[in-house]
């Protein structure tokens, strides 16, 4: 019942940020929610070998590979389309918001989860290559190719930063 | 450069109306321990053949050469470690120790000892089960639904004062070997018989607020009914507040044994007016939604 109470306050504790990574991967609230919740289910399957190291680092993992095979497995309520949005007359802030989030839809799973890691997250090319399995190479060219693609969508060239050395 | 994404990101994220995520906790810890249940079961499932394959393998040289199996009937069983107390080895002793089985199967009853009725039938919901549930609950004011997948929640105000019942349909049957089988000091377990034929188990556990009385019901035809009476209400965050329970356990089961529970399919008009009934439940989320019966 302890370790119960420790995960609880864990999910209080971190239900808000993990639902919004979730939020950025799949663009819907409400799957965002269940994505959240079966990360948790599953991390609590792994409580207590896991709660004293990096639990959220865990947490987001599980999450990737839950929104991941989400996608692999299930068709997503999501329409990939080969249309760009129309670029904005101006360079409304407001625009700019709505812009990011469907730009962000046009990219593939895996860039999106990139983009995401990195400019949502705050996490290092390393420490993405390292989540999701990959090479740091891998990531740092889907990286670039992400940026160039969404620099195009946005129709804002100096929204975006330069592509990573 | 990479701040203007970073802000940009925070910008949108920022204008967006989050969802709430109360309860969540709760729901989680729910979902978790069934997930962990039906995973330990399985593994004492696994360790129950290996442990019969074991017996087999060295049956012929304790027949030809004359020594025990026992030591390595124990390994087997202590190498599964089973989290949950109700599936741990169980505690007769030294080499002799074996792992207790596993409360429910995969395979379905031979017989339907609680048949349902007749009628139009439509797959099992949430929804239905919680709606049946209120049906067959004594006078009182219910709330806090929650769902649960395969099961529902709601507190009742009754005559003992404000207390959490859980149900849950499984598909299956419940393990007669778990009826025989013994139990850590902080359990009882006992089975007994219906009159339509139907076996009962009773669980009760001194450390657990959330199930110290389950009452489980084997209908036939691949469906139990589990009905869970705390002694506590759900997590608020901080603890899960003392309650009393809220029904007996002769009530308890008296509702687990009603006929028109199914795990696969319940009547198809309650299914569709529970649909509608509590379609502000989310399943992972309490419903502020009251109901008052009597």
């Amino acid at each position: 019942m302890r370790d119960d109470g420790e995960f609880a306050a864990f999910v209080e504790r971190s239900g808000s940020r993990l639902c919004e990574t979730a939020f950025w991967l799949c663009r819907d609230w409400s799957l965002a929610q269940d994505l959240t919740q079966t990360t948790f289910i599953k991390v609590y399957l792994a409580w207590r070998r896991i709660k004293h190291d990096d639990p959220y680092r865990y947490c987001q993992q599980v999450l990737l590979r839950t929104y991941l095979d989400h996608k692999r497995l299930k068709s997503s309520a999501e329409v990939q389309t080969d249309v760009v949005p129309d670029r904005p007359a101006a360079a409304d802030a407001t625009e700019l918001r709505i812009t990011l989030l469907d730009a962000l839809g046009h990219l593939s799973p895996r860039d999106r989860a990139i983009i995401v890691l990195r400019y949502w997250e705050d996490h290092s090319v390393q420490t993405v290559a390292e989540m999701l399995g990959l090479s740091p190479g891998v990531v740092k060219m889907q990286s670039m190719r992400a940026l160039a693609s969404l620099r195009v969508l946005l129709g804002e060239d100096e929204a975006l930063p330069a592509p990573p050395a | 450069m990479d701040d203007r994404v970073h802000s940009m990101f925070r910008n949108e994220m920022s204008s967006q109306s989050r969802p709430s995520l109360d309860g969540m906790a709760q729901e989680v810890l729910a979902k978790g321990r069934r997930a962990r249940r039906a995973r330990t079961a399985k593994i004492a499932s696994t360790v129950l053949v290996a442990a019969g394959l074991v017996g087999v393998a060295v049956a012929v040289p304790t027949i030809a050469g004359g020594h025990s199996v026992a030591t390595d009937r124990s390994a087997v069983a202590k190498s599964a470690s089973p989290a949950r107390p109700d599936m741990q080895t169980a505690p007769t002793g030294g080499a002799k120790a074996v792992p207790a089985p596993a409360i429910l199967t995969d395979a379905s009853s031979p017989a339907s000892y609680i048949p349902q009725p007749a009628g139009p039938k439509a797959p099992t919901s949430s929804a239905a089960i919680l709606d049946e549930l209120l049906k067959l609950l004594p006078p009182g004011a219910t709330s806090n639904y929650a769902f649960y997948g395969d099961g529902a929640q709601t507190y009742l105000d009754g005559a003992s004062g404000l207390g959490m019942i859980r149900i849950f349909l499984f598909k299956g049957s419940l393990n007669p070997g778990a009826c025989t089988s013994a139990v850590p000091s902080d359990m009882t377990r006992t089975c007994s018989t219906l009159p339509s034929g139907a076996t009962v188990l009773t669980t009760r556990i001194s450390d657990n607020c959330v199930e110290p009385l389950a009452i489980d019901v084997d209908h036939g035809d691949g469906t139990v009914v589990q009905i869970d009476v705390a002694t506590c209400l759900a997590w608020n965050g901080q603890s899960n507040p003392p309650a009393p329970m809220a029904i007996t356990a002769a009530q308890a089961l008296q509702i687990a044994s009603n006929p028109a529970w199914g795990a696969a399919q319940m009547d198809a008009a309650l299914v569709t007016a529970s649909a509608r009934r509590f379609a502000g439940v989310p399943g992972s989320q309490h419903s502020s939604a009251t109901s008052t019966r009597g």
